[in-house]
């Protein structure tokens, strides 16, 4: 008896061949997920090191070039270290984000085939909404800006409507 | 994040995110629902962890009801749009036959 194998597709749109290839994150060499081949980890131990010790310090300073700083020393690395991330506070957004997607799989488990789909992703994306809490406090930080930009090119009615908090 | 060169990767690990969960969750299609299932979670999730920065309740418990209001208006959406589909399909193959029967050669 052969077991059919998924193959999962990644996106239609693919990144690889443009300038992004140059970032750091995921290899993207395939388009594809295999069952048989892990994919290679996305940062390098130096980098996941100091960004992961660089993820203690944000709550007080924030995603910015300090968390980084310190947690490159805390790591034991120079403060020059800092060097490593051309991109600068957005490389520890981007650690915290990949982080948490890789580790949804260890975190949950669904041992008994009981829930639906629906169910299912409820709890996997509960799960993740939960992985912000230590850092959620600096997220509006990290957020809310998108809107600033866009001041400039919608009316002003929009403004105002963007500006208010979700109520629900 | 929000910083123009930043938007491309920050969407992209969206996408991925919402791939992953629908992956882990055990979805298999293989036809344009891939695309909106994916689609329609990246914005429901967006706009929940948008609500989680100002949820002060314990345990964010709120931020759980936010998440289940807007997945259930997605299902209720998804359902209603299916249904419409079809009624529209019977709807035309009806035309169709009725000029068919008329004599009109379609």
């Amino acid at each position: 008896m052969t077991t059919i194998r998924f193959v999962r597709p990644r996106t239609a749109f693919s990144y690889c061949r443009t300038a992004y290839r140059a970032s750091k994150t995921v290899s993207c060499a395939r388009l594809y997920r295999s069952y048989e081949h892990d994919e290679p980890p996305p940062f390098n131990e130096a980098e996941s090191s100091i960004l992961a010790a660089a993820l203690s310090h944000v709550p007080s300073h924030g995603f910015s070039s300090t968390s980084i700083t310190h947690g490159a020393r805390d790591a034991g690395y120079l403060d020059a270290s800092t060097n490593l991330f051309p991109r600068g506070p957005f490389d520890l957004i981007n650690y915290h984000l990949v982080t948490q997607r890789l580790a949804l799989k260890d975190r949950i488990q669904f041992p008994d085939q009981k829930l639906g789909v629906g169910a299912k992703v409820r709890l996997l994306a509960l799960q993740r909404l939960r992985a912000n809490k230590p850092i959620i406090s600096r997220w509006q930080e990290v957020i809310y800006p998108i809107f600033t930009p866009l001041t400039s090119l919608l009316p002003i009615c929009c403004v105002q409507i963007c500006s208010t908090r979700p109520k629900r | 994040m929000t910083l123009p060169p930043n938007i491309a990767p920050s969407l992209r690990e969206l996408a991925s995110l919402s791939d992953e969960i629908w992956f882990l969750a055990g979805d298999t299609s293989v036809d344009t629902s891939w695309y909106t299932k994916r689609a329609t979670l990246s914005a429901i999730y967006s706009s929940a962890e948008i609500f989680m920065t100002t949820d002060t309740s314990t345990d964010f418990t709120e931020t759980e009801h936010f998440l289940d209001r807007r997945l259930e208006e997605a299902r209720v959406v998804g359902t209603t749009m299916g249904n419409m589909g079809q009624w529209v399909g019977f709807t035309a193959m009806g035309f169709l036959n009725v000029l068919r029967s008329k004599g009109a050669r379609i």
